[in-house]
């Protein structure tokens, strides 16, 4: 594959999971219509059988996909920018500055990052948009000190030594250094953050922090567990935990893909 | 199981220690019962002492087996002696004769000190669950007797404060400056049949030990285990014989525990849960309007979906649930719904949705998480009738705010309504974030507030009835069902369902009368 | 951070030493401060009048302005903001974390009943975890590229992919309700009279599920790292060395693998404790296990502000020593490496 097909692929990807993304967040999908028949068991019409409210299972499991994955994509990669920016910067300013905001990223880290997430999610109405703004600030430390120790190594080069020399701003650093070389590196990045993001929403839908209009995996499974005693409750989880299986196991396969590729782990070959 | 086993051999032990000198009572259990489990899902209600119990129903209702009130309720409902043994109107307010064999857990007598120091000190240091604020005065007129004395006319007064003030232990709290920091153990003395022998914060569980010098006789059962389990474990330990009650059973499994031969006591939480109008918004500020939207609501569709067949119409009266064979003020009729609706002067083209002078009438709903269903159902009734609705769910905090803020149009609401009648004028009337705060009527207003103090049953009935119909005509709020609750019991003990709640109006299972004799 | 080896004399050496070791505490203690600010302030911007929730169920009437005045003095909450937090910060100083609103008695009272609980199921799940992790890593690594290496990260892989609370759900379906071979509630039986060794078993007996599906959820992290470490590791030198010696496979594996992992993992250890205190909250909910997730999660929702302050503290607290600790391991660690 030549670099220029490879080049046209990332973008193409990039912007389908943009499109993604920005779509999920603003015109989440209408709720699954709510039929007359609670609880029917599995049939032609209704591969997953339906729920309480008469609303089948596997469209509503269909309905959340796009929700889901936009709510991950967007929490990932904004994690991501924000981390980089600030793991970026934390590399780039004289060593004090730099090891008290790394300083500052390890309290973060200290605070079990589900009370800050229970916090915020009290705080605002977490809807798509606002839950992706949550988990993104719950998940964005955790990479910082990679993403530094990544700048640092990139700054010790003599390309980013002389640009520096000829003053050159840190803006124009940042785009033309320090950012094209750790492409690789933030892609994998953004696939793990939103494994992790999905994971994430799941969790907190479960423990009732978040206000779905439209169903979430999480909320699905929160639903179905007082249910549980419903001879067809197996339905109710099967869907959302196999589609979240699926597609936590996929965004797992891509992102060690690229990790592999691009992260040094030092693997002897 | 190891308890299972546990449990078997104290029984064992229990019915062969009793068996030589039981006592002949012409009681249903002649064999004491060594130990009862109870399982619930929460487990811990905080210490069963007035001023230390979670101030929910069920932190309530511990307490009242460690502390006793002047009256209680029966079976039927009905009110019968605690510490006070007879009692009657006198004056500008109540006498009570007190039981002289009563006595604290530590061996001093009960005497009316105690009664008029318990008012006393709650008037100083408030006791949140009971309202004390129309008794002027609390005077001992006898070795064994005390005068209670009202600032106005109160009817409800046996119940909600004679029958649900715990009394308190002069002797340990007049030293108190602080009881809700007193959590030394003398702060559980009380003189009820139960004392408080362990307890387990962090898992939350209960050792009670009986009082055998209880006055009213010894308790049925030597021990109660109360405590925390999950409702899956909950189920199967009542099929395996470890737990004798359990509090709260998920509707859909009371059919295999009947098979199993578990009784289940099933009953009406009275909590309707209602839809709250904004009524101080110009969209909903006409009563048509309101009648209208409650008009395009099938409730029993929401009984058979959201509530699985376990819960009941409630009557938009607002105080009972909707009698079998009556007519429903509010049934789903979508043809007297556009009627109302026009009459106010909404529009409709069509299919399309309907529109007032402003615009389209699309309106908010907003609930607590745990009513998400439900508000999904009711937003998509209204939506399919006309009336664009979106949910926004939220936890208590935010929805008091909102409620607070009249950021909203719409609201799914739930409290209790059990209890004597004056409910409704807290439910009307209130400062609630949940209650209406509906001033619109004048004559709502004033049945309301007078029936209060209608010492005559039959005209006070009269009155709050008069109340009632006036509500459902207003319709600040719409009443629209109620769940049942169910409970599983094993019958070592004869549990039942107390008319009108222990205490105000708390619908539980535990009235501390099953207990004893 | 590595204390600094010493070069110069004696006296200059305690000193450097001295001032290092202060640092390391006053970062400590500051760390801590700001996580009480943060959450202080954090906790007051919840939407919800915090003593409406806490009495408003109390009684049919709710909370009268009279009453709420009484409440707001009785829990501290009748001060300005500002005012708020200095009585705060001076209760801190003196060691007292305050009233628990909800629950009516300290904060320490009820942290301290809950601790012990998570702790055992954080620390047993650890130790599970690390046990599991190395066997299944070195496994793994030891044998890439070949059938046991794929089944095991696979079956890793899948496991990985549950969410927590799932297969905490499903393992109390299947181990302790189905099966019936666990209890499925509480830490130990009811108001057991066990002493010993028996109460040892019987709360290790009710620790061993919940416990279990935490250990579950980090192995698979686990795994994947230790296995990319034994694969750097197996082509090194001594291993060729110790295994022309005629060392066993276990002997290799426990004697000479092992240790040079243990640096990283020992990192690894304290990120993985804060991620176990935060699954605790799923763990503890699914199987009603006492602890102090389910407090932080309901003194949230209930706004006990003075509970969700102390329980803040102590798990950061908690963590911070963690890596306090796994630092000066990691330390020690490298410096052996350094030195042989």
């Amino acid at each position: 594959m030549t670099g220029r097909t490879r080049t046209l692929l990332s973008c193409a990807g990039i912007a389908a999971a943009g499109a993604l993304a920005v779509f999920g967040l603003a015109c989440p999908l209408p709720d699954a219509p709510m039929t007359g028949e609670v609880f029917a068991p599995i049939s032609a019409a209704h591969p997953l059988g339906t729920n309480q409210l008469g609303q089948d299972n596997l469209l509503r499991t269909l309905l959340a996909a796009p929700g889901a994955l936009a709510i991950g994509l967007a929490a990932g990669t904004a994690g991501l920018v924000a981390s980089t920016l600030y793991g970026f910067a934390a590399a780039m300013l004289p060593p004090t500055a730099g090891r008290a905001m790394l300083r500052a990223v390890d309290i973060l880290t200290a605070l079990p990052n589900i009370v800050l997430a229970m916090l915020l999610a009290t705080c605002f109405r977490p809807g798509p948009l606002f839950l992706a703004v949550i988990l993104a600030a719950i998940t964005w430390p955790a990479e910082v000190r990679l993403l530094a120790a990544l700048a640092r190594g990139q700054m010790q080069r003599d390309s980013f030594r002389t640009a520096m020399v000829y003053g050159a701003r840190p803006l124009h650093l940042l785009r033309r250094h320090l950012l094209p070389p750790a492409g690789p590196v933030l892609a994998a990045l953004a696939i793990l953050g939103t494994r992790r993001a999905v994971m994430h929403a799941s969790g907190l839908a479960f423990l009732g922090l978040t206000n779905p209009s439209s169903p979430t995996w999480g909320s699905m499974l929160a639903e179905s567990l007082p249910l549980f005693y419903e001879p067809s409750a197996i339905w109710l989880i099967t869907g959302p935990a196999a589609a979240l299986s699926l597609s936590i196991l996929g965004l797992t396969f891509l992102g060690t893909r690229l990790e592999r590729r691009h992260i040094p782990t030092g693997e002897a070959a | 199981m190891r308890t299972n086993i546990l449990t078997m051999f104290l029984l064992a032990l229990g019915v062969l220690a009793a068996l030589p000198g039981a006592p002949c009572r012409a009681a249903e259990r002649a064999d004491p019962i060594e130990r009862l489990v109870i399982a619930d899902t929460q487990g811990d209600w905080g210490a069963p002492s007035p001023y230390l119990h979670d101030k929910r129903g069920p932190g309530y209702a511990l307490t009242t087996l460690v502390f006793d009130t002047l009256i209680w309720k029966n079976e039927q409902g009905g009110l019968i002696p605690a510490l006070a043994a007879s009692w009657r109107t006198e004056g500008g307010g109540y006498a009570f004769e007190l039981d002289p064999a009563a006595k604290w857990h530590d061996g001093a007598p009960v005497t009316p000190e105690d009664v008029v120091f318990t008012f006393e000190y709650v008037k100083k240091h408030p006791y949140f669950n009971v309202d004390v604020s129309m008794v002027a005065a609390v005077e001992k007129t006898g070795p064994h007797s005390v005068t209670c004395t009202l600032s106005r006319p109160f009817v409800p007064f046996l119940t909600n404060v004679a029958g649900s003030l715990p009394i308190l232990p002069r002797h340990v709290f007049a030293a108190v400056d602080d009881p809700g920091r007193f959590t030394a153990p003398k702060a559980l003395t009380g003189s009820g049949p139960y004392r408080l022998a362990a307890y387990d914060q962090a898992q939350g569980q209960y050792l009670f030990a009986a009082n055998p010098d209880y006055h009213l006789g010894a308790p049925l059962a030597g021990e109660i285990v109360f405590m925390r389990m999950s409702p899956p474990a909950a189920l199967a330990a009542l099929k395996d014989g470890s737990v004798d009650l359990a509090t709260s059973i998920p509707a859909a499994s009371i059919d295999e525990l009947t098979a199993a031969g578990i009784t289940c006591i099933t009953f009406q939480t009275s909590h309707p849960v209602r839809l709250k109008f904004n009524h101080k918004k110009p969209i909903l500020a006409q009563a048509a309007v309101r009648q209208g939207l409650a008009h395009l609501l099938d409730r029993p569709r929401m009984v058979e979906t959201v509530y699985l067949g376990r819960a009941d119409l409630w009557d938009a009266r607002g105080l009972a649930p909707l009698a079998p064979g009556a007519a429903d003020l509010y049934p789903y009729d979508p043809a007297a719904a556009a009627r109302l609706l026009a009459s106010a002067g909404w529009t409709r083209q069509g299919d399309a949705p309907w529109r007032t002078e402003t615009g389209e009438a699309a309106l908010t709903l907003a609930a607590l998480k745990q009513y998400d269903a439900l508000a999904r159902m009711t937003a998509a009734q209204l939506t399919a009738g006309g009336v664009p609705v979106t949910v926004t769910l939220h936890d208590r905090g935010g929805l008091n705010d909102r409620l607070t803020a009249g950021d909203y149009d719409l609201a799914v609401v739930s409290f209790s309504q059990l209890g004597d009648p004056d409910a409704l004028r807290h439910a009307v009337l209130g400062k609630r974030p949940e209650s209406d705060d509906y001033a619109a009527d004048p004559e709502l207003t004033a049945l309301l507030t007078a029936q209060v103090s209608e010492t005559d049953p039959a005209k006070r009935q009269a009155m709050v009835d008069a109340a009632g119909e006036r509500f459902a005509r207003e319709l600040p709020s719409f009443c629209m069902l109620s769940a049942q609750t169910a409970a599983g019991s094993r019958d070592r003990i004869r549990f039942f369902v107390t008319p009108g709640g222990i205490g105000q109006g708390t619908p539980l299972i535990l009235n501390k009368m099953a207990f004893l004799p | 951070m590595v204390l600094p080896a010493t070069q110069a004399g004696p006296p200059a050496a305690a000193r450097a030493w001295l001032l290092a070791a202060a640092g390391r505490v006053a970062e400590y203690l500051g760390s801590l401060a700001v996580l009480a600010a943060i959450t202080f302030f954090a906790l007051r911007a919840l939407p919800g009048d915090p003593l409406a929730i806490l009495y408003g169920e109390a009684s049919v009437q709710g909370l009268t302005p009279e009453n709420r005045a009484i409440l707001a003095a009785r829990h501290g909450l009748d001060a300005s903001l500002p005012g708020q937090f200095l009585h705060y910060a001076g209760m801190l100083c003196g060691g007292d974390l305050g009233q628990s609103a909800r629950h009516a008695r300290p904060v320490a009272q009820v942290i301290g009943q809950a601790l012990p609980w998570t702790l055992l199921l954080v620390t047993s799940a650890t130790a599970m975890a690390l046990a599991g992790g190395l066997l299944l890593g070195i496994e793994a690594g030891m044998r890439r590229g070949r059938a046991a290496d794929g089944i095991i990260l696979a079956a890793v892989t899948a496991l990985d992919s549950l969410p927590l609370f799932v297969k905490a759900i499903l393992a109390l379906f299947a181990l302790c309700l189905g099966l019936a071979l666990f209890p499925a509630s509480g830490g130990a039986t009811p108001f057991t009279q066990a002493r010993g060794w028996a109460l040892a078993t019987d709360v290790a007996w009710h620790a061993a599920v919940p416990a279990g599906v935490l250990a579950l959820h980090e192995t698979t992290k686990l795994t994947f790292i230790i296995r990319a470490l034994v694969v750097t590791v197996r082509g090194r030198p001594f291993l060729t060395v110790a295994r022309a010696k005629g060392v066993g496979a276990v002997g290799l594996r426990s004697r000479h693998v092992a240790p040079n992992v243990m640096a990283q993992v020992t990192a690894r250890t304290a990120a993985m404790f804060t991620e176990l205190f935060a699954g605790s909250i799923f763990v503890e909910t699914v199987f009603s296990y006492p602890g102090l997730g389910r407090l932080l999660y309901e003194g949230i929702f209930s706004r006990d502000y003075p509970l969700v302050q102390g329980l803040v503290l102590v798990l950061g607290a908690g963590v911070l020593t963690v890596n306090m600790a796994a630092d000066l391991v990691i330390g020690r660690l490298t410096e052996r490496e350094a030195r042989g």
